[in-house]
């Protein structure tokens, strides 16, 4: 019986050392990511985004379109690239959590975008058709988005309030590489922006 | 040993495995990657055109084949896509991006090679490690870039330009895009000029 215990206590370290989750991005050398409680300089947003979507985010016809202008008191905005093939993984996973924020009635206050960091608008476009991607994406083609963001690795996520009156962007959470679940990083969003109390 | 014992011992074991098989392809990690800083962009002189013959070629490819420009010939289109070096920043995040449109190359009867001045085994150990891709890859090594030469993109440091060409049926180049060997190219142009090559 001793040895079976062993055997099983043995099983079970393993167990527990197997479900460590490893960081799932494509990090940056040069990345340095804005901390939580700081201000977001405004980024301008620019790609190709459907009327639909404009009118989800509030957003006039003509590009490029303010950060602070997109209707909402909290936005997830996260960094991905065409060619990272984390993001490549994750892509149904963010299509899971666009849903769940529509499906529990958060759609109008919380809002999630993609910026296709060092990607032209055909690659975005590539992304968006291969994964139907059910979110507006933007794309950074030139990488000045992703200078006022920290340089970040992808993908990275950024919970952000914005100040209607004031349209600061603050900072309220942030995470490199996937998400452990939609529901979890739903949840943790939620907590962090205050949303709803 | 008991049944019950035994059930929980294979139980166990399962999870394990299941939890220890990848389930998508990685990336990189970065402590692998070597950055080469900031480079001269382009460090070479071209020795071709749009319009001249593709320079005939035979290199031998990870898989332990090879790929010859006659394979080509009178039935595909082909795109040579140089990178400068394996294990580099830039290059290790230009392929994966390949991954997810492998139904373009086929809706225009084009063929992808990817090709560096690193050897075979080199080449064969940074691809696996980016986990896989769909496409050839090729070692112009020995002679040390030899068709990167012929091309006129062999960099005075011996590695090859970052470089696409794209090549008819009749093994005419028809675009080329030597790039800033610090930058990714941009998918869009190359699959235009696919599209068009296709009408």
């Amino acid at each position: 019986m001793r040895q079976l215990r062993v055997i099983l206590f043995s099983l079970a370290l393993a167990l527990c050392a197997g479900s460590a989750p490893a960081m799932e991005a494509t990090d940056s050398p040069s990345s340095h990511p804005l901390t939580p409680g700081s201000i977001m300089p405004e980024l301008f947003l620019k790609g190709t985004v459907s009327a639909e979507h404009r009118d989800h985010l509030g957003l006039g016809p003509e590009a490029p379109w303010l950060m602070s202008q997109i209707k909402a008191k909290t936005v997830i905005l996260v960094a991905f690239s065409m060619y990272c093939p984390h993001c490549q993984a994750e892509a149904p996973a963010l299509n899971e959590l666009d849903a769940l924020i529509t499906s529990r009635g958060l759609d109008q206050e919380l809002k999630l975008i993609g910026i296709g960091i060092g990607n032209s608008d055909f690659e975005v476009d590539v992304f968006r058709e291969k994964y139907a991607v059910t979110y507006p994406l933007f794309s950074d083609p030139d990488y000045v988005i992703n200078k006022c963001i920290g340089e970040v690795g992808t993908p990275f996520f950024y919970v952000l309030n914005i100040d209607g009156t004031s349209g600061e962007i603050r900072v309220v959470d942030a995470l490199l590489g996937r998400m452990e679940s939609p529901q979890l990083f739903l949840d943790r969003a939620l907590k962090a922006s205050k949303l709803g109390r | 040993m008991k049944p019950t014992v035994r059930s929980l011992i294979l139980a166990a074991l399962l999870v394990l495995t299941a939890s220890a098989a990848p389930a998508q392809p990685p990336a990189i990690p970065k402590d692998r990657i070597y950055d080469m800083g900031t480079l001269k962009p382009v460090d070479s002189s071209l020795k071709v055109s749009v319009g001249d013959p593709a320079p005939d070629f035979s290199l031998p490819t990870i898989d332990g084949g090879s790929v010859s420009l006659k394979d080509f010939l009178g039935k595909k289109n082909l795109v040579l896509s140089f990178i400068p070096a394996a294990w580099t920043p830039v290059c290790s995040g230009q392929w994966p991006g390949y991954n997810i449109v492998q139904d373009m190359f086929e809706a225009t009867n084009t063929h992808l090679v990817g090709v560096s001045v690193d050897n075979v085994p080199t080449l064969h150990a940074w691809v696996q490690e980016m986990g896989g891709l769909w496409f050839p890859v090729a070692s112009d090594f020995h002679p040390h870039g030899e068709l990167a030469g012929k091309l006129g993109i062999l960099r005075s440091s011996g590695e090859a330009e970052r470089a696409l060409f794209l090549i008819d049926t009749q093994g005419i180049i028809r675009y080329i895009d030597v790039h800033d060997i610090n930058t990714r190219p941009d998918l869009g142009p190359l699959i235009k000029a696919m599209r068009q090559l296709k009408k």
